[in-house]
């Protein structure tokens, strides 16, 4: 299905001395949440911090909302600041409080609602049932809280896309539904304009939220698509332990148990399950995710 | 911009090398000051060179490496990096101001007018230390670390201050030599920022 790319990537390429990231097309749809899925070490935040603008040592061509290209969107401040980005821990000092936060991200960013940050911190919950207390400082926080201080300081800023790498990671299942509605009241807002392309690595937290996922393996992109699309194009096979030897020369990953086993297969290949005592289920994108990174990883005990 | 300085170094950097090591600085120069001995004065010379260097302690911090707190958050602002690099000149220029200003008033609470240029000497010399020895202090976090790695800095200012001190005539020199100093020092520190920025945006 065709869609309008906020980011398109050309041939876009990136060595270290045992990794290369290399991908020939790269297109994320506009007014959707894209998932970025892989293992640690895939590549994730490589890509993440091409298309971020925090690394600009790569091979390859971007374009951005279709029109601007990387070195444009560099040096234009009006395209620069439609773009938010959250990152790994090391995102503040840590001895800037979240006040000093509040004032550094009112001077250089324009579009920067103080309103807007103090409301997401509380709503956040950045500091606990307590009174508020904006002199703490970013180092005396936790992962979490630092995580969720990040977010309030990207979604107070009017921006069409926002690029996350593992906003999810450091936060508890609470803040993680939190992250989710927040992320989709984004987009709804957006009026099919708002982009939210995030990384993670344990996608079944983000699952509701993703509209179209990309599986990265060893710096390639190995599998992708809508949502529903992944979820027709494969299936969840449960069979018994008899047939178990034969499912394993179809089944596109397996895992096995004493009583049968399960693993997902693709749609064109159940014709082959034939004869066998199996069940068939609509995977979810953990399952899938999982199952495409067990046959693409070099970890030799994973397959 | 001087509220985003303020900012971004942090508001226990600037009490602390603004306020509270001043007062300091005021105080090791009325006992340099009173008494007058060149063993005492080239003593606490040092000393305010040593406190000088160690403020950066409560600073940013070895910003300037690969993945450094900060840089990512400031690289996606379209502004971000220049702003750090104006707060960094600020720096600069604030040290070299404060430390002309605690060493010459306490100077002029205590000694003779006749005697201003010993401790207008003492401010240039400690001006340029402050302005060079920063960026160096900028990439270490080990506090001990820190003064070991500004011994370059201490000895020829501690040399410089006691030529100009017990030597007639020579002072005039040190002045000179420290202006220039000091002026490099402004013009390598801009330098420096600028290539450290460029090079944060790559993985070298």
């Amino acid at each position: 299905m065709e869609f309008t790319s906020v980011i398109k990537g050309k041939d876009l390429k990136k060595r270290y001395s045992n990794f290369e990231l290399d991908i020939p097309e790269l297109k994320i749809p506009q007014g959707l949440a894209t998932a970025l899925i892989g293992e640690n070490g895939a590549g994730k935040t490589t890509l993440l911090n091409m298309l971020s603008g925090t690394r600009l040592d790569f091979e390859g061509e971007l374009t951005f909302f279709d029109k601007y290209s990387n070195n444009e969107k560099e040096k234009n401040e009006k395209i620069k600041n439609r773009i938010g980005y959250t990152g790994p821990g090391r995102y503040y000092l840590p001895n800037w409080s979240v006040k000093d936060i509040e004032v550094i991200s009112e001077t250089i960013f324009d579009d920067f609602d103080t309103k807007e940050f103090e409301r997401l911190c509380e709503e956040l919950a950045l500091f606990g049932d307590g009174k508020p207390d904006w002199s703490k400082k970013n180092g005396d926080l936790s992962d979490g809280t630092k995580m969720k201080l990040m977010l309030a300081g990207a979604l107070a800023r009017k921006t069409d896309l926002l690029i996350m790498d593992e906003p999810a990671s450091p936060l508890d299942p609470l803040m993680r539904d939190v992250l989710c509605r927040l992320i989709g009241e984004y987009i709804s807002n957006g009026d099919g304009k708002h982009t939210v392309f995030f990384s993670t690595h344990n996608i079944s937290d983000m699952e509701m939220i993703t509209d179209y996922a990309m599986i990265m393996e060893h710096g390639n992109i190995v599998e992708e698509g809508y949502v529903e699309e992944l979820k027709e194009k494969y299936v969840l096979v449960k069979g018994d332990a008899g047939d178990t030897d034969l499912a394993k020369e179809i089944l596109y990953s397996i895992s096995v148990n004493p009583y049968g086993f399960e693993g997902i297969c693709l749609a064109q290949d159940l014709d082959k399950l034939a004869g066998m005592n199996v069940t068939k289920e609509t995977p979810s994108l953990y399952q899938i995710s999982v199952a495409v990174m067990k046959n693409n990883t070099k970890i030799k005990c994973m397959v | 911009m001087f509220k985003i300085y303020r900012a971004i170094m942090g508001s226990k950097y600037f009490i602390a090398v603004n306020v509270i090591i001043p007062i300091l600085m005021i105080i090791i120069g009325l006992i340099n000051d009173v008494h007058y001995n060149d063993m005492i004065s080239i003593w606490c010379f040092c000393a305010a060179c040593l406190i000088e260097i160690a403020s950066e302690y409560f600073g940013l911090g070895p910003i300037y490496r690969k993945r450094s707190f900060g840089m990512n958050y400031l690289k996606t602002a379209y502004g971000g990096m220049d702003f750090f690099r104006k707060a960094i000149i600020i720096d600069s220029i604030l040290r070299a101001v404060r430390c002309l200003v605690y060493i010459i008033l306490p100077a002029m609470i205590v000694v003779e007018p006749s005697d201003y240029k010993r401790a207008i000497t003492a401010g240039l010399i400690l001006s340029w230390v402050s302005v060079w020895s920063v960026n160096l202090t900028r990439y270490i976090s080990i506090f001990s670390f820190m003064f070991i790695s500004n011994i370059p800095f201490m000895v020829p200012a501690g040399t410089m201050y006691a030529v100009a001190r017990m030597i007639p005539g020579t002072a005039n020199v040190i002045c000179f030599i420290s202006i220039i100093l000091l002026i490099t020092g402004f013009v390598f520190s801009n330098w420096l920022i600028r290539k450290k920025i460029n090079d944060s945006y790559k993985d070298i």
